[in-house]
């Protein structure tokens, strides 16, 4: 029987592959709307398959250790975030394809010009993701804090583009639909940087032992 | 003073030993032969005076024998007894002889009985003493059959072997004490050399080289440790020439503006450059055997890797790094051996900007042929129109003229813009700079879009300081602040305002901003307006009447005077261009 420790290995090796896979549809998602490529949206959809069928294999690792091993303090941490970890990427990579599907439906569309700043706001969340992994796997609590304070942000940016597109709506209803599209895409980085924040939360409670979620008035 | 340790403690117990040895062997030699001389000594002696008692015994009658005896005691200086041929004790000089048993059965009186001399050292009860015989046949009274015995103390003997004995002793213990200080000595000396030699060979251990051993006398230690001296600088050569071949490869690896990363079959780091790590934002150096997902992700660069390491060939790619903030690289990766078994290395080459310049090359072809065929397809279809029977038309040939002469205008104006940039982009340096009045340029550019500002219902506002002069061309810094505020008037809304502000700074350059709180730019166009033809909103760009190059034009007009420019930008809430450039 192989060592626990090398298996506890294997899992974060298997949980980082699946973050990269994540991470990678993510960007494409915006790439493809903000190129207006549908050859790049095909690609998440294809990868979709491939990050659902790691869930699963993730999932079964961490519960057959979970059972058979008994693992203690931080080991059980590490367990019990990887679960909830996986759990959240596997959900980043369903709102990615939420995207990519909004995008296919906008590239259809003539371009609209509103004043509306989604690139930013991806920028933003695909830094949260990658900065709330890296400090999981480097054990960084700075890092991780500061992916939590960096949430308010993104809201704060999902709001204005809210107001922008209420506001562009009454001026040109013709462009409704597509405005419309626009609005999920932003809803959907929204969510996304929200999973950004929980795989952050994660990240802390393997590194210190502390629960931190839950109190976002005190992180204010 | 040293301990004396294990080595001294062998040396002295294997002389000692040897002492040991040859004591016994001494005394065992010794003491038999000084017993053997001192009885034959003593034998022979008896025997002598047994002979003048043998004689005086002739004449003797039995009777008288105990008298004899008692006389000749003194003269033959030993215990005198006279045995009957039966064995009865006749007389005796220090015991009464009724009180003695019949003695046929001791050997000496036995080989006496038998006619011969006979000698025996044997414990005597009756004196309670250790003694030597000596009994011989005699005759008394003239007839034989008689035996005359002398005995002695065999003390005698005894006393001459312990002499020996104590002599023997009394060498040993000095050839012990000898050795013990031999053994000190040697052990000291040689225990002194091996733990030079030890120190030595732990230094070499903690890659100290720089020392010299003392080779000292010409033996198997000496000879020893000049083969450590020349181990030690032969060690020293190797790693002073390991310790520069790394560095030297630090340097190239350090020096290079491709990041490199090298894997073994497990997917862990080997190594990696430091401006591998930079651009993933790991910290340097990337510690050894690190798996590589823990610093990059990108399923894309590890699929890579993993495909080089199973197929074992090189692999080129184009990648968008997740982890080096979205910069997109060439990477070629090629199968690499290693001690440990198969690996690779992945060079990266960042291409993003040479990307950026190839898209915007691509771009101004593409824009310079549109640009030119929009009013040039106008002048054409107007043209045709008037000579296919327009000229006759009274009531539009004005208007047809016209909207020619607009479109030509246009041509004219993007012919002259194009000059500008290109002469602005050769390696000419036009004229020398000159002292320039700020205040003077902002007036020049504020007249000439003062019409256009009304017209939009725009307001300007400036606030620039008299004296503020700086090292420029005037009649490109008037052009360069002419096109900001012309954009700043036309990128604006009806009741907009437009603030131009001109300082001093801290460190001695004057910074002239152009403010809008206009339509704003978004993010992702922002790194790209000052490319030639790059427009944020082509129609409203093409509607207010601008040919795409004015913020080009901007930019390589104040980086021809030796200034820089910069825009910041919130879509919906202005820009903001500021100009930087040297003090006059």
């Amino acid at each position: 029987m192989r060592h626990f420790i090398e298996e506890l290995d294997d899992l974060q090796k298997e949980l980082l592959a699946m973050a990269g896979l994540v991470e990678l549809a993510v960007h494409e998602s915006v790439e493809s709307l903000v190129e207006r490529s549908p050859s790049r949206a095909q690609q998440v959809l294809v990868n979709e398959a491939r990050i659902n069928q790691m869930e699963i294999q993730i999932d079964e690792m961490a519960t057959r250790l979970l059972a058979t091993q008994q693992p203690m303090a931080r080991d059980l941490r590490f367990l019990t975030a990887a679960i909830k970890i996986n759990n959240d990427l596997e959900r980043m990579g369903d709102l990615a394809v939420n995207i990519v599907e909004r995008a296919l439906s906008l590239i259809e569309q003539p371009p609209i010009h509103p004043a509306v700043d989604i690139p930013r706001m991806a920028e933003l969340a695909e830094r949260m993701v990658h900065d709330s992994l890296d400090s999981f796997v480097r054990r960084d609590a700075e890092l991780a804090r500061n992916v939590l304070l960096s949430d308010d942000a993104v809201d704060d940016l999902r709001d204005d583009i809210y107001q922008e597109l209420i506001q562009f709506m009454q001026a040109e209803p013709d462009a409704i639909p597509r405005a419309i599209d626009l609005l999920f895409v932003a809803r959907n980085l929204e969510r996304i940087a929200d999973h950004a924040t929980n795989i952050a939360e994660d990240a802390l409670f393997v590194i210190q032992g502390v629960d931190v979620r839950h109190h976002a008035e005190e992180r204010r | 003073m040293t301990v004396p340790g294990p080595f001294f403690r062998k040396l002295l117990l294997g002389s000692l030993l040897l002492i040991l040895g040859a004591v016994i062997f001494l005394d065992a030699l010794l003491t038999r032969y000084t017993a053997q001389r001192e009885l034959r000594s003593a034998e022979a002696d008896l025997a002598a005076r047994a002979q003048i008692l043998a004689g005086e015994m002739e004449e003797l009658a039995p009777d008288q024998l105990p008298v004899w005896v008692s006389a000749a005691r003194a003269r033959a200086g030993a215990r005198l007894t006279v045995i009957a041929p039966d064995g009865r004790v006749l007389a005796d000089s220090d015991q009464r002889p009724e009180l003695m048993e019949n003695h046929a059965g001791r050997p000496e009186v036995q080989a006496a009985l038998a006619g011969r001399t006979g000698s025996a050292r044997r414990y005597s009860e009756t004196l309670d003493r250790e003694l030597l015989y000596w009994a011989l046949p005699v005759k008394v009274y003239r007839s034989p059959g008689y035996v005359l015995r002398l005995a002695i103390p065999a003390e005698h003997v005894e006393s001459a072997v312990a002499e020996v004995r104590w002599r023997i002793l009394e060498v040993s213990l000095a050839a012990a004490l000898l050795a013990l200080a031999a053994a000190f000595i040697l052990a000291r000396s040689l225990n002194s050399r091996i733990q030079q030699l030890q120190r030595f060979a732990e230094g070499l251990v903690s890659a100290r080289f720089d020392q010299e051993l003392p080779v000292g006398p010409q033996d198997e230690i000496g000879a020893l440790a000049r083969s450590l001296n020349r181990m030690a600088r032969q060690l020293r050569d190797m790693l002073e020439r390991l310790r520069l071949e790394a560095t030297r490869r630090e340097a190239i690896l350090s020096s290079m503006v491709e990041g490199v990363l090298a894997v073994n079959h497990e997917l862990c780091v080997v190594f990696c450059n430091e401006t591998f790590a930079r651009a993933v934002r790991a910290s340097y150096p990337v510690p050894e055997r690190l798996p590589v997902l823990e610093l990059v992700r990108d399923p894309v660069l590890i699929e890579a890797l993993a495909k080089v390491l199973v197929e074992n060939a090189p692999h080129q790619l184009r990648v968008q790094l997740a982890a080096a903030e979205g910069r997109t690289y060439q990477v070629h990766v090629a199968p690499l051996e290693l001690a440990g078994g198969r690996g690779a290395i992945a060079v990266l080459h960042d291409i993003t900007d040479l990307e950026r310049l190839e898209r915007v090359r691509r771009d101004f072809v593409a824009n310079v042929s549109h640009e030119l065929r929009t009013p040039l397809a106008a002048i054409q279809g107007y043209a045709e129109t008037l000579l296919s029977g327009g000229l006759e038309d009274e009531q539009n040939r004005r208007r047809f003229v016209e909207i020619i002469k607009a479109h030509a205008a246009r041509l004219n104006n993007i012919a002259s813009d194009l000059l500008a940039l290109s002469e602005l982009e050769s390696a000419d340096a036009g004229p020398p700079p000159e002292r320039v009045s700020v205040r003077d340029a902002v007036e020049a550019a504020v007249t000439a879009v003062e019409s256009e500002a009304a017209l939009r219902q725009v307001r300007i506002h400036r606030s620039v300081d008299t004296y503020l002069f700086v090292m420029a061309n005037k009649i490109r810094l008037e052009q360069v602040l002419l096109n900001l505020v012309d954009n700043a008037v036309k990128f604006n809304r009806p009741g907009g305002e437009v603030w131009i502000d001109a300082a001093r700074s801290e460190d001695g350059r004057v910074r002239i901003s152009v403010t809008d709180n206009g339509i704003g730019i978004p993010s992702s166009d922002l790194p790209r307006v000052f490319e030639r033809f790059y427009r944020v909103d082509k129609a409203r760009s093409r509607a207010a009447g601008g040919t795409g190059l004015g913020l080009s034009i901007v930019k390589h007009a104040v980086e021809r005077m030796g200034g820089s420019v910069a825009a910041e930008s919130q879509l919906g809430k202005g820009s903001k261009f500021t100009v930087t450039l040297p003090a006059g």
